[in-house]
């Protein structure tokens, strides 16, 4: 038999094409079905969600990553993230032209991560559950998560975080059984070089993945934990840098929306999120009150007739640890408790799912496992085409609203003043812009504090020049209220509007 | 006739586990701490909102309570090191008792017993066909000639299995007893596995696990092995532990002396095992549980069986604790004391189910609530609580127990109740054997409580929405008025004829399924 370096180019080419062949033989229905879950992805996400209004954070994304690297840096180090997704963006922009403009082009940058976990996530259920059916039913989740598909028409990092943690759980699992191999050290060293600078969340992983090792060292041998050991003095010198432009930045918090501390609701508002989506609070209500159904489950439990395995408690970890410690640190230091930052738990809760539903009865199992899709979609139409799901910001909207109705002789107001951010890019309007408090958006350092005084002066002094005054309010900065009884009590309302979830514009008559 | 006894079933047990692995010290005071956590959370940290329910609440809780930390005190006690001399080889008689049971499977136990390994031990029937008015009751005794064993017939009636026994103590003589049930056939070793551990002279009685050869026969006979086990496993292990163990009424080889000191065999329980074995502990003498399945007995076939079986355990333990408490008894050490308590008070749990069942429908029809607090911080304590006892529970039973076994515990509450009552009221109940053939019927009438309580639900789900619409609490409610009926759900199944029910009949039972239902 020839040596490959013996064989010609066409030789070449011609073997690589019959070994493409046979791989796409080899299981082609389960490739044929998660290329359609792709595809499934796709037409949902750019006919229903890659349209919809620029929010908050997105539009934040897209004014970072219109500057130049260096000031992406400075920037990011002042907010409360790391930079890499930004800067793949602005990588992304670059090479296909995008304006800030091109909302459903940019947006596809992050459905290409969620594109690819899709694939991962079946790799990662058949190491674990050594079956191609658990593996697809897995992907399938993945695909019909409406959390996962909203993160994946989102500007923002969340889907390469998803993808990064899925990565390390298979990488994690190649090392344990391969710690004496260099390559699987390095892909593991490299997904987790690139999530931490995809995420600061994406830490507790790796955390729960060493605590887990160390949970169990036998299986590890000396030679996995030392290799841990290495990736986590590379990772932590490769943090170096960063960690010291954030110090050296010091903290600017024009972007930083204010957040409460979490309580028991907002766990299981995290939980329902990772199920079922975003809902408005009437769906919502219904969907957590109904939690001692879960009893049942844990019932249900009781017919593992085994322990519980390694692999459920390493998923048992890295599902309920992080959930755990983001509730530990919002209450004791501060507010960090996000779902958006907990989809690292999305894979983990996934797997446990599906492994629940094949722990049940054939029959009941499939019972199960067609209720929870059912669940899940419905929950993903809801969330979609729902207009007041709490996650919709309708900027665009209001824009375009106040596009058609203010002129010259009216002002426009605007809190949070960051809000300013999504309704930047849809203004046309003649109609002067202000924020409440002041605030440039180009102007450095934080965004001044709420004075009631200055206010009201304010709007004095706009009462002079113009007719009406339009009043956007959304992102309450906990002086929401005060504003909009202060207008109340003055002037006369001619409009109201609500644009979104706790997004309304308010039309005052300043003259008569 | 379909006898199961002759139709053995696969994948048969041989033994439990002989060296119990311990639960996580770790995870038992989590479990500890969670337990007591919610409890002293939901008695002394919320307010109440209604009296009434908030007491009937935090009595349930109280019970629950009360069952998590004795099971847990239970099964983290491991039996000691015993002396066994395998050379002790004294007289043992052999009693099988006997009162309507098919010839075929009394033959097969009596040559079974008659063919033990060991030398020195008289096989002996005891015939309570006559007392117990059985037109053919002579049959047994020419069976016994056939196979050359003894056979005791009894002309005076009067304490059920207890007198049964008894009467065959007067006449015979050997130092120790076996009690077999007819249905229980012991294996060729069972004597010289557990005669050894009466060398030791403060010894009463050995207990060998009660296993159900036709446990994979239907859905009742797995479920009620599953049930078995969990109680011969884990629990009986753990009582071994602090000398705690009693008589289960069959497989049990017991000292005639201990037993005369007792005062024989009590007749006036109809659990006279459990009584009689406290009156055995309160002497002093010690008791032994040897975790081997010796002898292959057979489960309750159908559901009406099964109910009367479970009838009979709970009314005779609910009777200890209102006419011998444990608590009271001199003698007793406070392990044994707790240990016999505890078993006794779990037949009170179909009181709690009523509560737990009540708490939702009181919500769902007046809008009354227990304790003013929102459901998530419930949810809360209560979500840890129950998982991590679940999994103690499935851990410490080596994860044998089962989702059915659960229901058919928490489905009884209804005749837990009835017993309840029947001791209370001090109702006479008759002593009914097992059958051991599968009497066809449908014993939807057994479980119309559970009906009338689902069809309750659904009434108050809709005076519920009427009265608030969809709200927060209507809906956690509703969601517990659902976990209680998913938990009825196999009982009630149990319940219905099965699809493919072979032509078999018993050859007692003489009544309709109707009649027996009423009686």
């Amino acid at each position: 038999m020839k040596n490959k370096k013996d064989l010609s180019f066409i030789q070449k080419i011609s073997l690589k094409k019959n070994q493409l062949i046979s791989w796409l033989k080899k299981d082609s229905h389960i490739k044929l079905l998660l290329l359609l879950f792709i595809v499934f992805e796709i037409y949902f996400s750019v006919t229903y969600l890659s349209n919809q209004s620029l929010r908050l954070d997105e539009s934040q994304s897209l004014y970072v990553s219109g500057k130049g690297a260096i000031r992406i840096l400075n920037i990011i180090a002042q907010d409360v993230h790391v930079p890499l997704y930004l800067i793949l963006l602005r990588t992304w922009q670059s090479i296909f032209n995008l304006t800030p403009l091109d909302v459903v082009y940019n947006r596809i940058f992050s459905l290409i991560f969620q594109l690819i976990a899709i694939p991962s996530f079946y790799v990662l259920s058949k190491r674990v559950f050594k079956k191609k059916e658990s593996a697809i039913f897995g992907a399938a989740l993945v695909t019909i998560s409406p959390i996962l598909l909203w993160y994946a028409n989102e500007l923002r990092m969340y889907s390469l975080l998803l993808l990064m943690t899925i990565l390390s759980h298979i990488t994690f699992f190649d090392l344990k059984e391969n710690s004496n191999k260099f390559s699987y050290w390095l892909k593991y060293t490299i997904v987790g070089l690139i999530g931490i600078y995809t995420h600061y969340f994406f830490n507790i992983i790796l955390f729960s993945q060493f605590l887990y090792a160390l949970l169990y060292k036998k299986d590890f041998k000396i030679t996995g934990i030392v290799r841990l050991i290495q990736t986590y003095i590379i990772l932590g010198i490769a943090y170096v840098p960063w960690i010291f432009m954030v110090i050296t930045q010091g903290s600017a918090s024009n972007t930083k929306p204010l957040l409460a501390p979490p309580n028991s609701i907002d766990v299981f508002n995290t939980l329902t999120h990772i199920f079922f989506g975003f809902q408005n609070d009437t769906i919502n209500t219904a969907v957590v009150s109904a939690w001692p159904i879960i009893t049942i489950i844990g019932i249900l439990l009781i017919n593992f007739k085994k322990p519980m395995d390694k692999i459920s408690r390493y998923y048992m970890i890295t599902g309920l640890l992080p959930i755990l410690l983001a509730f530990i640190v919002s209450v004791i230091y501060r507010p960090v408790f996000l779902s958006r930052y907990l989809i690292i738990v999305v894979p983990s809760f996934y797997i446990l799912l599906t492994s629940f539903s094949y722990s049940l009865k054939n029959s009941l199992g499939y019972i199960f496992r067609v209720l929870v899709i059912l669940f899940m979609a419905t929950g993903l139409l809801f969330q979609t085409f729902n207009p007041l799901t709490p996650v919709k910001e309708n900027y665009r909207e209001v824009t375009n609203y106040v596009n058609q109705n203010a002129t010259e002789n009216d002002i426009v107001t605007i809190s949070a003043p960051f809000t300013i951010y999504p309704i930047q890019y849809y203004y046309e309007s003649d109609a002067k812009v202000v924020t409440i408090p002041e605030w440039e958006l180009e102007t450095e350092g934080t965004i001044p504090e709420f004075d009631q005084e200055i206010f009201e002066q304010r709007v004095a002094e706009y009462e002079v020049t113009y007719d009406f005054i339009y009043v956007i309010l959304s992102y309450d900065q906990s002086y929401e209220k005060d504003i909009k009884d202060y207008f109340d009590s003055k002037y006369k309302q001619v409009e109201s509007k609500e644009f979104s979830n706790k997004l309304n514009l308010f039309k005052y008559q300043f003259k008569y | 006739m379909k006898i199961p006894f002759l139709n053995p079933a696969k994948n048969q047990r041989t033994i439990f586990r002989e060296k119990k692995e311990s639960i996580p010290v770790a995870m038992l005071l989590l479990n500890i701490i969670l337990t007591v956590a919610y409890f002293c959370i939901l008695a002394f940290f919320i307010t109440p909102e209604n009296l009434f329910l908030f007491s009937l609440l935090i009595f349930a809780e109280a019970f629950h309570l009360w069952q998590t930390l004795t099971y847990l005190y239970t099964v983290v006690h491991k039996a000691p090191t015993r002396i066994f001399n395998k050379s002790y080889a004294p007289e043992v008689d052999i009693f099988i008792t006997y009162v309507n049971e098919p010839l075929e499977i009394v033959k097969e136990t009596a040559l079974a017993a008659k063919n033990l390994n060991y030398k020195g031990h008289k096989v002996f029937i005891l015939n309570d066909g006559r007392v117990a008015g059985q037109e053919d009751w002579q049959k047994v005794e020419e069976l016994a000639q056939e196979i050359g064993v003894g056979c005791i017939t009894r002309i005076k009636p009067g304490g059920a299995k207890a007198g049964n026994i008894n009467h065959a103590l007067s006449i015979t003589n050997a130092p120790f007893f076996i009690v077999f049930d007819a249905d229980h056939i012991p294996k060729p070793e069972f004597i010289k596995k557990t005669i050894g551990y009466f060398y030791d002279r403060k010894v009463a009685f050995v207990q060998t696990p009660q296993y159900y050869k036709n446990s994979s026969e239907n859905f009742i006979t797995k479920t009620s092995w599953e049930q078995q086990e969990l109680f011969f496993d884990p629990i009986c292990q753990g009582k071994d532990g602090m000398d705690s163990m009693f008589m289960c009424g069959t497989n049990m080889l017991i000292r005639r002396t201990a037993i005369l000191e007792a005062g024989g065999m009590c007749e006036t329980n109809i659990a006279e095992d459990f009584l009689t074995s406290l009156f055995i502990h309160e002497k002093g003498w010690k008791s032994i549980y040897v975790p081997q399945i010796l002898a292959e007995g057979l489960a309750p076939i159908d559901f009406l069986s099964y109910y009367k079986q479970q009838f009979r355990w709970a009314r005779g333990s609910l009777e200890v604790i209102f006419k011998y408490n444990p608590l009271l008894r001199k003698g007793l050490n406070w392990g044994q004391k707790i240990q016999y308590l505890s078993s006794a008070s779990y037949y009170l749990s179909g009181i709690i189910v009523w509560i737990n069942i009540l708490l939702p429908l009181a919500f769902l029809y007046t809008g009354q609530v227990a304790q003013n607090i929102t459901t998530m911080k419930l949810a809360v304590i209560f979500i840890p609580y129950i998982f991590t006892t679940i999994y103690i529970l499935n851990q410490s039973n080596n994860f044998k127990y089962s989702f059915n076994a659960l229901t058919f515990s928490f489905g009884s509450f209804d005749l837990f109740t009835k017993a309840l009552i029947g001791v209370i009221t001090n109702k006479k109940t008759k002593f009914q054997v097992t059958s051991k053939t599968k009497v066809q019927g449908n014993y939807i009438k057994l479980v119309s409580t559970h009906i009338f309580i689902i069809a309750l639900s659904i009434v108050g789900f809709i005076v519920g929405y009427i009265r608030e619409g969809a709200s927060a609490n209507l809906i956690t409610n509703l969601s517990w008025a659902i976990v209680n009926i998913s938990l009825f759900l196999p009982f009630i199944k149990a319940a219905l004829p099965e699809k493919e029910f072979e032509e078999v009949r018993s050859i007692q039972l003489q009544q309709t399924p109707e009649a027996l239902i009423n009686e």
